[in-house]
């Protein structure tokens, strides 16, 4: 069942308060009409009465007056008299009595049979006479006017009343009584009532189409406005109201003010929805790295077993072939037993630097920063790798070194130049040629180009050189190369070790290389203006 | 005739002693150092068994295995894997590539004698 609207309840209410005000109005109407024309009737019954008597004055005193009725011309003009004449005949008059003071009836006009009194009416004001409801034996209504002969009412002639010796006093004569039919009375008055009744009913009904069309066009701003609402209650925020929004008054206000809450709602709704997807964007994305770190991990733990393991094969096999030997030959015990030893060697030196990458990458190392002059690092790295040149008939060719003085832990730097120098040595064929030289730059190199001073040491080779695809690769864990060397080959970790430390001092390194036109190391630290003291510093440590 | 066993490994001191354990018992060995030669080499000679690193640069000794086992001339080699990747999950798909056996570095010279043994002497 449909619940009753707004537009009904309005209408009903409206329906009530004016059906009831146009029957009270009605009701209050018709009374006042009757109580009208009742007045107007009696007085206009009563004024034709006075009328008559005024002009048939004298035949009625005669009438009344004389109690002989023996002359022919007076008897004539009695029963014309009795028969009231003219008066009856006028509009609604029913009978007519005249009765003498004694209450005789003295003439009539045909009465109605068994007219008896029925009861009292309203009085006229300004009326001499008594009104009365009298009732017939058909049960006929009628209103009985009772008017008073009176000689000064009469207008009769003075000199006539002392002729019949009427005493002028006030003492009436007779009465004149006029029976008006209430029938046809109440018929006049009703076709009235009903014009009255029609005009209120017409009134009425279009008071009530009005009132529609108001409520309707009050309430259709309101009625829209609460589907409007009804819809943004499940969920669609962008709808809008769009009727009533030009109108002056509270609905007005209220259609405007619903839709900037509405735009207001929707916005941050919107705003929230973006928040929670930009989050889980973000939750994803630290998820997918964590994953990926997670990968990272794994791969890594089961690279470093297999670089373990590998070293650990040889010493393993190598001892055991040892312990086995059936026929032992000096030789090969002795190959055996080195090859044992630098496997051991390996091992230890692949457990240190997989120590140092992890504290380097891990933030742990406790770095020992100095004012360091990086020529004499690499004139130690000479020093120190001179020997293993010569071993193998390579040239070892260290450029004129300027002092460049730079912030450095000089042991890790040590470890770099150490660690390029070897690699260029041990890449070199027998009787090659490894360069090492220092310059000024002014960037910090092709990778983040950062531009102000710095200090470039460059590594040049005449070894295998590298393919350009491997230019990178070369400085990540554990990458060998696709053509490993025979010739005592690395962890994998030393140039991945190189890297970390030279980031960490904001320079970079890099290689230039090709297949067959050896390699050139290049690192760049920023350069350090050396203090008065420091650079005095530097000459006595020398 | 002795049998014949190729050896492939990029380690030249785990060739070394591999090379040292088989010969030992009597087998011919040929030796590689990368999985494109031992292709070659186990297509041209045809050897009774092989013994097979994994984690090679270049062509893995999986992706070797998988070629000998696809070319019906060469599937009939038996193979071993001797590998320092020691996870389950490596020596599963070792023997889904069709390997007969899967040893992890560091091995027992003792007992690869005993599976070559085991494996050659077996076969006609």
């Amino acid at each position: 069942m449909r619940r009753p609207g707004i537009t009904g309840k309005l209408v009903f209410y409206s329906l009530c308060i004016l059906v009831a005000l146009g029957m009270g109005v009605t009701l209050y109407s018709v009374n006042q009409l009757r109580d009208l024309r009742y007045q107007d009737t009696v007085r206009r019954v009563e004024a034709q009465t006075l009328n008559w008597i005024e002009a048939n004055s004298e035949r009625i005193i005669l009438l009344l007056e004389v109690p002989s009725k023996d002359k022919p011309e007076e008897k004539r003009q009695i029963e014309y008299l009795a028969n009231l004449g003219d008066l009856a005949t006028k509009e609604w008059i029913a009978y007519v009595i005249l009765m003498d003071s004694n209450g005789q009836l003295r003439a009539a006009t045909p009465i109605p049979d068994g007219l008896v009194y029925y009861g009292p009416t309203a009085e006229v004001q300004g009326s001499k006479s008594r009104v009365m409801e009298m009732v017939d034996a058909k049960r006929l209504h009628y209103f009985e006017l009772a008017t008073p002969v009176l000689v000064s009412g009469t207008g009769m002639n003075p000199d006539l009343g002392a002729m019949f010796e009427i005493p002028a006093t006030s003492r009436a004569l007779g009465e004149v009584r006029i029976g008006v039919d209430r029938k046809q009375f109440e018929s006049h008055l009703a076709v009235l009532i009903r014009r009255t009744i029609q005009l209120s009913a017409a009134l009425v009904l279009l008071a009530i189409v009005a009132s529609v069309l108001f409520s309707r066009r009050m309430v259709k701003p309101i009625t829209l406005l609460a589907r409007v609402a009804t819809q943004i209650a499940h969920g669609e925020l962008s709808t809008r109201a769009s009727h009533g929004l030009e109108l002056k008054d509270e609905v007005g206000d209220l259609v405007r003010n619903f839709n900037q809450m509405a735009d207001r709602l929707e916005s941050l709704h919107t705003g929230l929805e973006e928040k929670v997807r930009e989050r889980t964007q973000q939750l994803e994305e630290a998820n997918r790295k964590l994953q990926d770190l997670n990968k990272l991990k794994s791969d890594f733990v089961s690279t470093v077993s297999h670089e373990l393991r590998t070293p650990l094969t040889s010493i393993k096999a190598f001892a055991e072939i040892l312990l086995d030997a059936r026929s032992p030959n000096p030789g090969t015990q002795r190959r055996y037993l080195e090859i044992i030893n630098k496997e051991s060697d390996r091992l230890t030196r692949l457990i240190a630097e997989m120590l140092d990458l992890t504290k380097i990458e891990s933030g742990t190392l406790d770095w020992q920063m100095s004012c360091t002059d990086l020529g004499d690092i690499i004139r130690q790295s000479e020093e120190l790798l001179v020997p293993q040149a010569k071993e193998k008939g390579i040239e070892l060719e260290i450029a004129e070194l300027q002092p460049h003085a730079v912030m450095a832990d000089s042991d890790r730097l040590q470890q770099v130049v150490n660690n390029l120098v070897g690699n260029a040595i041990k890449f070199c064929p027998e009787g090659g040629r490894v360069q090492v030289c220092m310059e000024r730059a002014s960037t910090s190199g092709p990778g983040n180009a950062i531009e102000g001073e710095y200090v470039r040491v460059v590594v040049c080779d005449n070894g295998p050189g590298i393919p350009l695809e491997e230019h990178e690769k070369i400085f990540e864990r554990f990458y060998q190369g696709a053509k490993r060397s025979s010739v005592g080959a690395g962890a994998g970790l030393g140039l991945t070790i190189c890297r970390a430390i030279i980031s960490h001092h904001q320079g970079e390194i890099w290689v230039d290389s090709a297949p067959g036109q050896g390699s050139r190391f290049s690192f760049t630290l920023p350069r350090r203006h050396l203090t008065g003291a420091e650079f005095l510093t530097q000459q006595a440590g020398r | 005739m002795s049998k014949v066993v190729l050896i492939c490994d990029d380690e030249p001191c785990i060739l070394e002693s591999v090379c040292h354990v088989v010969r030992e018992e009597g087998y011919n060995v040929i030796t590689a150092d990368n999985g494109e030669d031992a292709l070659r080499l186990a297509r041209t000679e045809f050897p009774d068994l092989m013994l097979l690193d994994i984690m090679m640069p270049g062509r893995s000794g999986l992706a070797v295995c998988r070629e000998l086992k696809s070319s019906a001339e060469t599937s009939g080699i038996p193979i071993i894997f001797l590998t320092a990747m020691g996870q389950e999950r490596d020596a599963q798909e070792g023997f889904e590539c069709g390997a007969m056996e899967f040893i992890t570095k560091p091995y027992s010279p003792r007992a690869l004698r005993k599976r070559l043994h085991e494996l050659l002497d077996q076969t006609p």
